[in-house]
């Protein structure tokens, strides 16, 4: 037995220490940015193009956040209502969470030395993103995969491999078919993608199903801000969260981001968006003192929190679903923030 | 849970060190833990049925017990009902939607105003292996070949047993019962063989059945815009699919179970390689094809009677297979597809005296090739109607293969499989008289060399699973 095990283990010792290596190749971002191009996350490789488009972000209020943002912000309404020289632009990508976007900022202001005028840094209006975008080990460098272990990603095993597969896949390619569609599915000129138009009862129907959730999502943060001892079926459920759904790693990437960006001096708000059930409670506030609460190395006192009160907002006809907005409601989300920014 | 999963992986690590390091040296408790995992294993899926399953192996354990103390009519009378009871179970969940819509669709035809309610219930997991596996039991426990099995947990396990659970191989009672009762010692050489034999079936499933599956996939989705060439190569992708995904999870089970000191049959000997459609089926699914041989066409007369009835046989057999893979008339002319080429055969054979085997074990002649790619090429267009979705798509498949332009620009897409495949059968060349399939042998080759491609194909394995779309093991929904 002890032959076997020490035999197994030096294999595995060797085919870890060839993983490894082929963890650390670093292919050109092009190559990376080129895989999502035909997948639902072309976004990503729109924002590469863009970014690789771009000289200077001094007068750009750039927006970063999941499908709510990139569904949700308006940028090309944003830049023609805006007769002053300051550009708007939505980096929103489908899924994501705060670990993608910390990666992405730190490419834009530290590789590529971008340093935009504001960052908007946009939250679903009744929780942190959850778990890792499946792209996480394309648009992170395995410098930054290895630093995410240390920040308590949970998935750091499946990023690393990813990574490392991502690797080996510019050579097996060949023999893999590309079974994306024919064409890069974002093209459009700004940063915004509207979504489809549902009837107002199909999106009731959704409200109905998934209320329940949502409402259990606030009372936890009612419960947490309330203080007090809180049940161990509480406890257990958040801990679950934290670690199993890596929210703990995601908080850790938000600080992180901020961090950033007030060290190179860059002004950010944080945007909570407004969901149909946050709207109809009228509890939007609990998610903004959560992240007061949550996030205590960041200034409140120079960085808003917005939160969208327009009572609009509780009509199930500008949405798609129970947090996605239709074009209609993005207008009017878009027209809120630039009345804030505007306000600011 | 799927053997190309990580929390398989998890799964065996905890069982093996429970099983030799824990619990080494007390047989009936290893037996107990391994009964455990499998229920835990198959659980996994939809938990309830573990009941149904439970239902089965109590009426097939009572049955043995019962068969073997009796004698005459009331011993006959035992096996039918537990056959007859094991079998229900099988007809109510696979086969009783298939009955009700054929029924429905002949009562319309004659203009019967009747339909029965279908019950679209969902399939338990393997629910046709564990079945053929207890009927194998009862028929061996009434021919006085197998001593009933007294001890409820070792029945059990043998039903259960989680690496050859969900697909197979069909082990026979004569193999494994044994084996449980065995006082076991760790055997180095053969946990090793296991990993060896686990690695080689992650490639093939991983590597080789999901890169193909995108093809086959992208073939049968397609196939009215696509060239006749396309088509061809998408149905050979359907071939090397299924080869991969099946010989693989049949790898993966047998050295699974190497671990645990266990030896399992061996399911698939270098099936396209056969040089005709007998050796084929000798070298395909052997725990299905000897468990029909043994249970169902040698009662018949097997190849023993003369003129109609060995075709009768034939058919019958063959036909049992296609249904035994799914309730659906796809299946079913796959089958009676094997049956007419093995029956056309079969008259060469008599009428030619022409000899068997002309394969691999005397080596390769321009001859054998010849034979060996007509054989696969008829095994690929029975494969078009297994893998089709309907009888209709199938035909339409094949037609166009003939009424498609031969080629267009869709074919170079579909070559670039050759890079994957033609290695892939050069490896299985070298490894043809390797013990068990297993890769390499140390005989062939030095451990370096062993450990170098071992090394690549762990690569590539991890490679493909996070890049490609996985494909649920086909075998599963059997």
């Amino acid at each position: 037995m002890k032959t076997f095990l020490k035999k197994s283990l030096f294999r595995l010792l060797i085919f870890m220490v060839l993983l490894a290596l082929v963890f650390f190749i670093r292919l050109p971002r092009s190559y990376y940015f080129s895989i999502p191009e035909k997948t639902d996350f072309s976004k990503m490789t729109w924002i590469e193009n863009k970014l690789n488009a771009t000289e200077s972000f001094d007068n750009t209020i750039v927006f970063v956040g999941s499908s709510i943002t990139f569904n949700g912000i308006n940028d090309s309404l944003l830049n023609a209502w805006d007769t002053t020289s300051t550009q708007y632009l939505n980096l929103g990508i489908t899924h994501t969470c705060y670990a993608i976007v910390d990666a992405m900022l730190e490419n834009i202001i530290i590789d590529r030395k971008l340093h935009p005028k504001k960052v908007m840094l946009c939250f679903k209006g009744d929780a942190m993103a959850r778990n890792i975008h499946n792209m996480y080990s394309l648009v992170a460098d395995s410098e930054q995969i290895l630093t995410s272990a240390a920040d308590g990603n949970m998935l750091f095993v499946p990023s690393f491999l990813k990574r490392a597969s991502w690797n080996t896949h510019a050579l097996t390619h060949y023999f893999k078919l590309d079974e994306g569609d024919e064409k890069e599915r974002f093209v459009s000129n700004y940063g915004f993608d509207p979504q489809r138009v549902r009837d107002s009862i199909e999106v009731e129907k959704i409200y109905t199903r998934l209320k329940a959730g949502s409402e259990a999502n606030f009372n936890s943060i009612e419960q947490e801000a309330k203080g007090g001892p809180q049940s161990l079926k509480l406890r257990l459920l958040l801990t679950k969260i934290d670690y199993m759904e890596n929210i703990k790693f995601q908080r850790k990437s938000f600080e992180r981001s901020a961090a950033l960006l007030d060290k190179y001096g860059i002004d950010y708000d944080i945007l909570l968006y407004p969901n149909l059930i946050s709207a109809r409670l009228e509890k939007s506030y609990l998610m903004a003192d959560y992240i007061k609460r949550t996030f205590t190395g960041i200034d409140f006192t120079k960085h808003s929190v917005i939160t969208v009160t327009d009572p609009a907002f509780k009509n199930a006809s500008l949405y798609v679903d129970m947090n996605h907005l239709n074009p209609k409601g993005a207008e009017k989300l878009t027209e809120v923030v630039y009345g804030e920014l505007g306000e600011e | 849970m799927l053997f190309n999963s990580p929390e398989f992986l998890l799964f065996l690590i905890i069982v093996f060190a429970l099983h030799w390091f824990v619990l080494s040296g007390k047989t009936r408790m290893q037996s107990a833990l391994l009964l455990v995992s499998s229920c835990i294993f198959y659980m996994f899926f939809i938990p309830k049925y573990i009941l149904i399953l439970f239902i089965t192996i109590i009426i097939d354990y009572i049955a043995g017990i019962y068969i073997a103390k009796s004698e005459g009519r009331k011993r006959k009378i035992y096996l039918i009902v537990s056959i007859i009871s094991t079998c229900m179970v099988l007809f109510v969940f696979k086969y009783y939607d298939f009955f009700v819509s054929n029924a429905n669709s002949i009562s319309s035809m004659l203009g019967w105003n009747y339909s029965i309610t279908a019950m679209k219930i969902i399939l338990p997991i393997g629910l046709s292996f564990h079945t053929f596996q207890s009927l194998s039991y009862v028929i061996e426990v009434y021919r006085r070949k197998q001593e009933p099995e007294k001890d409820f947990v070792i029945y059990s396990l043998y039903v259960m047993y989680f690496p050859q659970l969900v697909a197979g191989p069909i082990e026979r009672a004569g193999n494994l019962l044994h084996q449980f009762h065995a006082k076991k010692k760790f055997n180095f050489k053969l946990a090793a063989e296991g990993l060896h034999q686990i690695l080689w079936g992650l490639f093939k499933k991983v590597v080789i059945a999901d890169t193909c599956a995108a093809y086959a996939n992208h073939a049968f989705g397609h196939y009215h815009d696509l060239s006749g060439m396309s088509l061809v190569l998408g149905a050979v992708a359907f071939a090397f699919q299924i080869y991969g995904d099946f010989s693989g999870y049949s790898d993966i089970a047998i050295g699974t179970s190497k671990l645990f000191g266990i030896h399992l049959m061996r399911n698939f000997n270098l099936p396209y390689f056969a040089t005709n459609i007998a050796e084929f089926w000798r070298r395909w699914h052997i725990s299905l094809s000897t468990w029909f041989r043994d249970y169902v066409y040698f009662p018949l007369g097997g190849s023993r009677v003369d003129g109609w009835k060995l075709y009768r046989n034939v058919f019958v057999i063959f036909v049992l297979s296609g249904i035994w893979h799914g309730a659906n008339w796809t299946f079913i002319i796959w089958g009676a597809i094997h049956a007419v080429v093995y029956s056309i055969y079969s008259v060469v054979v008599k009428k030619t005296r022409h000899k068997e085997d002309l394969s691999h074990a005397h080596g390769w002649s321009l001859k054998t090739f010849f034979y060996g790619l007509v054989t696969f090429t008829i095994v690929t267009i029975a494969w078009v109607f297994f893998r089709a979705a309907d009888v209709n798509e199938a035909f339409q498949y094949l037609v166009g293969i003939v009424h498609h332009p031969m080629f267009g620009s869709d074919v170079w897409s579909f070559v670039n499989m050759a890079i994957l495949i033609i290695p892939f059968c050069i490896l299985e060349w070298f490894n043809r008289n390797s013990i068990d399939g297993v890769i390499f042998s140390a005989q062939q080759i030095k451990p370096v060399y062993r450990m170098a491609i071992e090394l690549v194909m762990a690569l590539l394995i991890i490679d493909c699973f996070y890049t490609l779309n996985h494909e649920q093991f086909i075998y599963f929904q059997f």
